[in-house]
């Protein structure tokens, strides 16, 4: 049996127009969902550019305190090496501890900087932006000069620490002055520097918090540090 | 019984038949199409509706950024500052202080005891050497030592009696507690 469906004009014409319909129907459909991934990702974006235009709006209300507070950080975390500036501190701390430096040695680190000091080279590190200067000290005098120059180096304003330290007895030489009382002291040690930020990306979130718990405690934690300021050494 | 004689022609019951089906198909052609019209309208309004709320918000987002632009020095003052408090945070977090352990280790030391070497390698473990005028006070110094908190073993790897002077040599060696010399 032959089965046709022919269809009226008027039906057939109907159903094309429906086709059509739901043919553009579905082609709408089709891009709703990336429409849909563009309104969230532009959501988002708005939401940290919203915290952080907030965020900006509070510091720049309180321009000076923040600009103070990172000359202060800059102090303790120097935008480059500073090496002269290092030695003088160390210089200081051992002439007011009692101490006296024998020899200095300095790790430069990152390759891009070179070493500001005719020193050792003897390791280099970098880790998560922040470069580290590796030191090696030897210093002489006493057990008790020597506590209060590791006390004196824990306070001091550029951030030292001290990662491991020998000492022995150590014979006085005749005629030396100051410093060799006892004790030939080896530390080594680190320093750090962070390089300036001089661009950022826009959708780049802002985290800082001037209102934290744990900013304030920073901040007074490093402005009671002591600063040994460079200049002639007395 | 008779039976029921259809006095139509058999071509004109066809055609009745044919435009009933007609009709019908007309009315189901018709019903699609709504459908499909209201589908692709419906549709279409939503994505028209998605559309303008992009738009919307990709116009929220320039103005945004377009405030953040014009206060860009803040900006780089505000990551400068931040990067600087994280680093210092984790160092200053990190940070050994190794003047807690020369104070333990003096404030342990009695009298007759002279401590001639220490090392520390790391801020787990130190040893230290020196010589004692007796066995008893250098007894005294190893139990001073154990009960400072900051050594949670204090072990004495050697001791020698120097017969001619009468003091004895020692080395021991100090495991330091984790977090000890951190503040």
């Amino acid at each position: 049996m032959k089965f046709s469906l022919r269809l009226p004009q008027t039906t057939g014409l109907i159903f094309l127009g429906g086709a059509v319909a739901l043919a553009l129907g579905v082609f709408q459909v089709l891009s709703i969902p990336s429409l849909r991934q563009e309104i969230a990702i532009a959501e988002e974006d708005l939401a940290v550019l919203r915290q952080k235009n907030e965020r900006l709006s509070e510091i720049l209300s309180q321009t000076r305190t923040v600009e103070s507070n990172l000359e202060v950080l800059q102090t303790a975390l120097p935008v480059n090496d500073e090496v002269p500036a290092l030695i003088m501190q160390l210089e200081k701390i051992a002439k007011q501890s009692g101490m006296s430096v024998q020899h200095l040695g300095f790790g430069q680190s990152g390759g891009s900087t070179k070493p500001s000091s005719d020193s050792d080279v003897t390791s280099e590190e970098s880790r998560g932006g922040v470069e580290t200067i590796s030191l090696t000290v030897v210093i002489d005098g006493s057990y008790p000069s020597l506590q209060t120059f590791f006390r004196n180096l824990e306070r001091a304003s550029r951030v030292i620490n001290v990662t491991n330290f020998r000492f022995s007895s150590a014979q006085k030489k005749g005629g030396e002055e100051g410093g060799g009382s006892g004790l030939s002291v080896t530390l080594g040690a680190e320093a750090f520097y962070l390089a300036e930020i001089k661009e950022v990306t826009i959708n780049t979130p802002l985290t800082l918090d001037t209102t934290s718990k744990d900013y304030t405690e920073l901040v007074r934690k490093v402005k009671a540090l002591r600063v040994y300021k460079s200049g002639v050494l007395e | 019984m008779p039976e029921d004689i259809s006095l139509l022609p058999k071509e004109v019951e066809k055609k009745r038949e044919q435009k009933a089906r007609g009709r019908l198909l007309r009315k189901i052609s018709f019903v699609a199409l709504g459908l499909a019209l209201l589908f692709a309208t419906s549709v279409f309004v939503y994505s028209l509706i998605l559309k303008s709320q992009s738009s919307d918000l990709e116009q929220a987002v320039n103005q945004q950024k377009s405030e953040i632009s014009s206060r860009a020095e803040v900006e780089l003052t505000a990551y400068d500052l931040n990067a600087r408090v994280e680093a210092l945070g984790k160092i200053l977090g990190n940070k050994t202080y190794f003047s807690t352990l020369l104070t333990t280790v003096s404030r342990a030391v009695p009298g007759g005891v002279t401590v001639t070497e220490m090392t520390a390698p790391s801020e787990e473990t130190a040893s230290v050497s020196g010589t004692s005028g007796g066995y008893i006070s250098l007894a005294k110094f190893l139990l001073n030592l154990k009960e400072a908190e900051v050594f949670p073993a204090v072990e004495l790897r050697s001791v020698s009696l120097d017969e001619q002077t009468g003091e004895a040599k020692f080395d021991l060696s100090l495991s330091v507690a984790q977090g000890g010399l951190q503040k």
